[in-house]
């Protein structure tokens, strides 16, 4: 579905944005993806779209070259931009001029999402607000059928029901073929919608399948009395740990404190979930 | 190629801005309809031929539409992530932007009879004086400035996609340095292959060229009175026709790299 290849990106040559990234996500999953600021998330979404070319290694997205930037491909691949210019015409009248490039664009699903997301579809789209705009661009992109969504911040810009119906719409209309790829910086808007997240520091990506994480790793409340600790942070005054290892009950692991092991206990982290899984 | 999706495209790109094509058509049609009232006036009904002004509106058209609109889709971060994302070849959103900047010429040629039309209808209806020569978008007026808008397209539609602003002042600005460099360039290669003959030439100058006869300079080359010629008329023919497939091929060949080299 989605495979990096000893990618590596740089603007200019001493401006390294990644190199070395090693990544292959399946087909039909949900997955966030996380990173401190600066360490490429959105680059690597312009190279999943093909906007840019890498400077270094492959990307492949549904076993194509992005950036030959074949209609084949973009009928399946949809960008929703943390910032869009949308012209100013209605929504109906960019639903009439752009649904027509997708050969899968479910014209009932669109506007059965526009009312629910509450977007004025007869509205010029330049006079809508940031949020309406994301909204309408998001209600677009599950319409046109795409096999694989990129979606970069969506939920910047959307208010607090927004948000919850943002995650609802992904839930209700992602198919079982459908890859929903989220760069985002609001670990707490995701979590009710990935089953899986790609974590990048400078230099390092890694997919973790976030059902099968508890074979490797635990979430321990309070004082560590067993296993290696790979991350510990005070969480209102109480301890809260990932150490290496599952437990016969698996827990629920925090995102961000996954995220906060990823990025400073990196090789510890990986050589947990490197190890045999509990079963 | 899709041909249909080229279509799809063009009326894409149209609807994204009705607006704008409304404004950018009915302002034509004022200051064309003032000019040609204007000229009219001050001349006192004998002024007739507008092709001079209506060149030069073509100029600033073409500037206009062309140098500055043709690619402002892809100039923006937000809307050329879409664009460049539409499924369509490359090519096809190359072709549709082309055949978008050849339809601006004819809605212009058709405004411009609208507008002798219209500066027409009020002569007479205010009378002043003769009525004004209307403008015919197929007459041989037209097909001149057609003609000229298509030897200025691709400089200025190349120029659209590699500049970001200001197309029309960059690509001349920068075709005008080249041709300095080139010149000093030439003149220094002339001197240095054909110093002596040139030497030669500059000596007999007044003896030979102003009486009438012409001095040839090598085989091709041959200066007369009236300014320097091939000596075969087939040589000028085929180099005449070679720059021309040279200057278009390149610069919408180089639009088309260049457009399928954009990222963001």
């Amino acid at each position: 579905m989605i495979q990096l290849s000893n990618l590596g990106f740089e603007y200019g040559a001493k401006a390294a944005v990644f190199r070395g990234l090693n990544l292959t996500i399946p087909a039909g999953r949900s997955v966030g993806i996380l990173g401190a600021n600066g360490v490429g998330k959105t680059t690597l979404i312009k190279l999943l779209a093909g906007l840019l070319s890498p400077t270094e290694g492959a990307v492949a997205v549904l076993e194509r070259t992005p950036r030959r930037r074949e209609t084949a491909l973009y009928q399946d691949l949809y960008l929703v931009p943390e910032e869009n210019a949308l012209p100013a015409i209605s929504a109906v009248a960019y639903i009439k001029r752009f649904s027509v490039f997708y050969p899968k664009f479910d014209h009932r699903q669109c506007t059965e999402l526009l009312a629910r997301l509450s977007v004025d579809d007869g509205k010029k789209l330049t006079a809508l607000s940031l949020g309406q705009r994301k909204k309408f661009i998001i209600a677009f992109a599950l319409s046109t059928g795409a096999q694989v969504l990129l979606m970069d911040e969506p939920t910047n810009g959307l208010d607090i029901p927004s948000k919850a119906l943002f995650r609802e719409s992904v839930i209700a209309h992602q198919t079982a073929e459908q890859t929903v790829l989220i760069c985002t910086h609001q670990v707490r808007d995701l979590e009710s919608i990935i089953d899986s997240v790609v974590m990048m520091n400078q230099g390092s990506a890694h997919w973790f399948d976030l059902a099968e994480l508890p074979n490797y790793i635990s979430q321990v409340q309070g004082p560590v009395t067993s296993g290696t600790v790979l991350h510990s942070e005070l969480r209102l005054g109480s301890p809260v740990s990932l150490v290496a290892g599952g437990q016969e009950q698996p827990t629920e692991i925090d995102l961000e404190l996954l995220f906060n092991a990823f990025d400073q206990n990196y090789p510890g982290l990986m050589a947990a979930v490197a190890q045999e899984p509990r079963l | 190629m899709n041909p249909t999706r080229v279509y799809q495209l063009i009326l894409a790109k149209q609807g994204s801005k009705p607006q704008r094509v409304i404004r950018d058509i009915g302002l034509t049609w004022l200051i064309a309809t003032a000019v040609v009232l204007m000229l009219h006036i001050s001349s006192v009904g004998t002024f007739t031929d507008y092709s001079g002004i209506f060149a030069f509106a073509l100029l600033f058209m073409a500037q206009l539409e062309l140098g500055n609109h043709t690619f402002d889709e892809y100039k923006q971060a937000g809307s050329a992530a879409q664009w460049l994302m539409l499924p369509a070849d490359p090519f096809e959103k190359w072709l549709s932007s082309f055949l978008t900047s050849f339809l601006v010429v004819l809605i212009f040629l058709l405004v411009l009879s609208v507008s002798t039309l219209t500066a027409n209808l009020l002569v007479g209806l205010f009378g002043w004086g003769n009525l004004v020569p209307i403008f015919n978008p197929v007459g041989l007026a037209a097909l001149q400035l057609f003609k000229l808008y298509v030897w200025l397209h691709p400089l200025l539609f190349f120029s659209a996609i590699y500049f970001k602003k200001r197309p029309m002042i960059k690509i001349f600005g920068a075709l005008s340095l080249l041709l300095i460099v080139w010149l000093f360039y030439t003149a220094a290669l002339v001197n240095w292959l054909l110093g002596d003959l040139i030497n030669a030439t500059i000596a007999n100058f007044e003896t030979q060229v102003l009486k009438g006869d012409p001095i040839h300079i090598g085989k091709f080359l041959v200066l007369r009175s009236t300014g320097l010629e091939f000596t075969s008329s087939l040589f000028t023919q085929v180099g005449s026709s070679l720059l021309s497939v040279l200057y278009f091929g390149f610069f919408w060949g180089l639009s088309y790299l260049r457009f399928k080299e954009l990222e963001l």
